[in-house]
């Protein structure tokens, strides 16, 4: 592996969470907790979506994938603001590492459709990793 | 003129008799949305009446480019008092697309105007001049495709065969009454015929006039559908200017094979995009091709390989995608499963938007549902299955549970509940003017709101929002550049907003200004005259900024002027035609002083003033702002400037409604229109109608 993949890689690196981590990462918070997405769309304005857990946040992102965004006037995107979101993560799921992954990753890009591609790789990895604990014990 | 057929039909459902209007009897209004404000002014004596009473009158009207080669024009508009706003039942409009418009030309009329209330239920079956009043018994409770398949095979004389339709003769000419063609229908389903307050009228698979309940005020009146059949042609003044025109917008401001894709993004430009380019949005994969209203270079409409969702554009589905893929970890058939829902049933997709996302709030806040304070029973747990949307759209059209108090629309329901003001104050319920769902933000982009709430309705016109705010604040969001400096985009559209030269400042000064007063009006005599009165299509106009046009230009307003005199053999300027546009404004501005219209009611929910995150509170990390960029002039310095987390300043919205009265010549104390306005524009009836009920001063 080349030296700046390796440093690229270790960008993702997290670490295993508690097995009581792990159940608050997979949780679904309660109405006053959520987290809100943005629904925009270029003929039909913005909606606001509430979303309670590191799933629904991840399944939001994917839906408008990146890259398919720019599509004339039905051109969607599915907005979460970073910054929001790493607070989130951290307040209300307890997971400050993954919220400074993030806050770290998306500091180098200026374009959204990367940082989110750069959100639901930690996200994903985190839901994974969780699942993984709690089906071992 | 050229291109006017030459009559309109006047339907009177209760006495189940036709008349017709000479066209030339209206002609100073053109088409559409003119012709018909200028009937109904007429028809209808006391303007203070329900929507629902058997006296309203619903105009439909087409134009004379409907039908020719004037590329984005096969829609028509329909006016009428209408259920859906709130507090008042304005005087208002809606439009749809499809095949209706130009079918009814080709069958010899402008324009149908529908009066009066049938005693029982009724379809009109028009095949040229032979107009027939029919039971409608068998059809009242059919879905709105169930319907149009019932009409179609009624009007082939109940045969499947080709060959034993009466007006498929191949050996007969066009012009002699043969046509390859079904009838073109537009229908009402559930939601009309139970007078809820979000009837649509449907045409086809996915042609809807939803936004100003229409369907309903056709259910009041006990009419069921209108079937159209024609094989007449429209007369164009100057055939060959038209195709020359078409051909210059085509070659000018039209994607072609050879041209570089542009790096804003494809499909940007309002008048020149890829046939259906935007496909089904990023709703689920699958293939589609293009389909179009008749006469449109732009087909942005659809035909889908698993027929779910043919048709259906932006909102017809887009209520229901963020359910879905919350549902099922992206999008499914299930959002186009949902629209076809909506069709079927015809109901204002709008309204289902808002609506569950409101009620979605409230269930999670243990508000609504079952043994809760608002009692509901849904299945929550299929929202994002098509099956969801079916419970709640049958319920409301059907005013069953909490249906019944759905189908009086949100405002009504809200208020029942006793949560009407707490809720717009707040923001969770997203109903910005006149009980409308907030489209655009009032706060951020004011064109939008401001011109909304000075008329009657969600203006649904993306003229400027596609240009000011979406081009820009996704390039902003993509860290790209937006398609042209500020500056630049400034100064097209000051040359291009004739004859008021209005720039697009959007600044916490700018939006209180009198250069933003120019700006709305211009938007609203302009959307008046060219696009609701000459059905010239939102999807492709006003094109201020185009890819491929010269110097990034759009066709607006070459365009539209020259298509139209091409077709009418007039030689008017877009000056003139945006006079016009004044001109129609201001009788609609009448007619709602007639119904009691006052400057103190124009005022936008509580949320606009006092709440500057955007949407429902929902906990503090849900209240960020989505970027909204937009052109500003700050010292000196046009620059596009992110303006998110704006509320209006109450006291200066009405400051500078006092400003835009002057501009118009409208009274400033009540913003009714002034006897010396009307009269100069040719409305002396007008003003005296006025008088006569102390509504002019
Ligand atoms: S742009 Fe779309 S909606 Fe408008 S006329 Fe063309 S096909 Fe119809």
């Amino acid at each position: 592996m080349l030296e700046k993949d390796k440093k690229k890689e270790k960008d993702f690196n997290l670490s295993k969470p508690s097995e009581e981590q792990a159940k608050k990462i997979l949780s679904e918070v309660g109405y006053g907790d959520k987290i809100a997405g943005v629904r925009m769309h270029a003929m039909a304005g913005n909606t606001k979506e509430p979303l309670g857990s590191l799933r629904e946040v991840d399944n939001f992102l994917k839906a408008k994938a990146p890259g398919k965004l720019i599509k004339g006037q039905t051109s969607s995107v599915n907005y979460i603001d970073p910054n929001a979101l790493s607070s989130w993560i951290k307040e209300v799921l307890g997971d400050s590492e993954l919220a400074k992954k993030i806050e770290k990753n998306i500091d180098k890009e200026d374009d959204y459709r990367k940082q989110a591609k750069t959100i639901r790789k930690l996200i994903e990895k985190r839901i994974k990793q969780s699942r993984e604990l709690i089906s071992e014990n | 003129m050229k291109g006017h057929m030459g009559k309109i039909l006047r339907l009177d459902l209760t006495n189940l008799n036709t008349k017709e209007i000479n066209t030339s009897e209206y002609e100073e209004f053109v088409g559409g949305h003119g012709l018909g404000s200028a009937i109904f002014f007429d028809a209808v004596k006391d303007k203070t009446i329900s929507a629902f009473h058997p006296d309203n009158v619903i105009t439909m009207m087409t134009s004379p480019l409907c039908g020719t080669l004037a590329p984005a024009t096969g829609r028509i508009e329909l006016n009428g008092i209408s259920p859906q706003p709130y507090p008042t039942e304005w005087y208002s409009r809606s439009n749809f697309g499809g095949r209706f418009s130009a079918m009814l030309k080709y069958a010899g009329y402008d324009g149908i105007v529908i009066e009066g209330k049938a005693d029982k239920p009724t379809w009109i079956n028009i095949v040229n001049e032979d107009v027939e009043f029919k039971d409608a018994e068998s059809l009242w409770g059919l879905d709105a495709w169930e319907t149009q398949e019932e009409i179609w095979t009624d009007v082939s004389g109940n045969s499947t065969s080709v060959d034993e339709r009466e007006w498929y003769q191949t050996e007969r000419g066009r012009d002699e009454g043969r046509t390859t063609q079904k009838p073109a229908v537009a229908t009402i389903g559930a939601a009309g015929e139970n007078k809820t307050r979000s009837g649509a009228i449907i045409h086809d698979a996915g042609n809807g006039a939803g936004n100003a309940a229409f369907g309903s005020v056709w259910g009041s009146k006990n009419l069921k559908a209108i079937s159209v059949l024609g094989t007449k042609s429209v007369e164009v003044a100057n055939p060959s200017a038209l195709l020359k025109s078409r051909e210059w917008a085509e070659d000018n401001y039209n994607n072609q094979e050879s041209d570089p894709k542009p790096n804003w993004g494809s499909g940007v430009g309002a008048f020149g995009g890829v046939p259906g380019a935007e496909g089904f949005g990023n709703i689920a994969e699958e293939q589609v091709r293009p389909q179009g209203c008749v006469s449109c270079h732009r087909c942005t409409r659809k035909r889908t390989e698993s027929g779910h969702g043919n048709e259906s554009g932006c909102v017809d589905f887009l209520f229901y995608d963020v359910h879905d893929e919350q549902k099922h970890g992206g999008p499914t058939k299930e959002t186009a499963k949902a629209g076809d829902l909506s069709q079927r049933y015809g109901i204002n997709v709008y309204f289902l938007e808002e609506g569950i996302n409101y009620l979605k709030h409230l269930h999670e806040r243990g508000i609504l549902g079952e043994g809760k304070e608002i009692e509901a029973s849904l299945p929550w747990d299929e929202l994002g299955n098509a099956s969801f949307a079916k419970e709640l759209i049958y319920k409301v059209s059907n005013k069953e549970g909490i249906g019944e108090d759905l189908a009086m629309g949100l405002p009504r329901a809200a208020k029942k509940w006793g949560r009407l003001e707490q809720d717009l104050n707040s923001g969770l319920l997203g109903l910005q003017y006149w009980g409308y769902p907030q489209h655009y933000d009032a706060r951020t982009e004011v064109e939008w709101g401001y011109g909304s709430i000075l008329g009657e309705r969600d203006i649904n016109e993306h003229d400027f929002n596609w240009v000011v705010y979406w081009q820009v604040s996704l390039a902003k969001l993509f860290g790209r550049n937006p398609p042209v400096k500020a500056e630049k985009l400034a100064k097209i559209i000051k040359d291009k907003t004739i004859p008021y030269n209005a720039v697009p400042n959007y600044s916490n000064e700018g939006i209180y200004s009198k250069n933003m007063a120019k700006l709305v009006a211009w938007h609203r005599h302009y959307t008046r005259f060219w696009k609701q009165s000459l059905q010239y299509c939102d999807w492709a106009y006003a094109d201020f900024l185009n890819p491929y046009g010269p110097e990034t230009r759009g066709i607006t307003p070459e365009g539209e002027t020259r298509f139209f005199n091409a077709v009418t053999g007039k030689d008017i300027s877009f000056k003139e035609g945006m006079e016009i546009g004044r001109k129609i404004w201001n009788l609609d501005r009448s007619i709602w002083a007639l119904q009691g219209r006052h400057r103190d009611q124009e005022e936008f929910a509580g949320y606009t003033y006092d709440v500057a995150s955007w949407g429902p509170e929902i906990s503090p990390h849900a209240n960020y702002e989505v970027p909204y960029y937009m052109p500003v002039k700050e010292d000196g310095e046009w620059k596009y400037k992110n303006v998110a987390s704006r509320s209006l300043d109450k006291e200066k919205f009405n400051e500078w409604k006092t400003k835009f009265y002057e501009l118009e010549g409208w009274n400033t104390e009540t913003g009714r229109p002034k006897r010396e306005t009307l009269e100069n524009l040719g409305l002396g009836k007008v003003a005296d109608e006025l008088e006569q009920k102390n509504k002019i001063e």
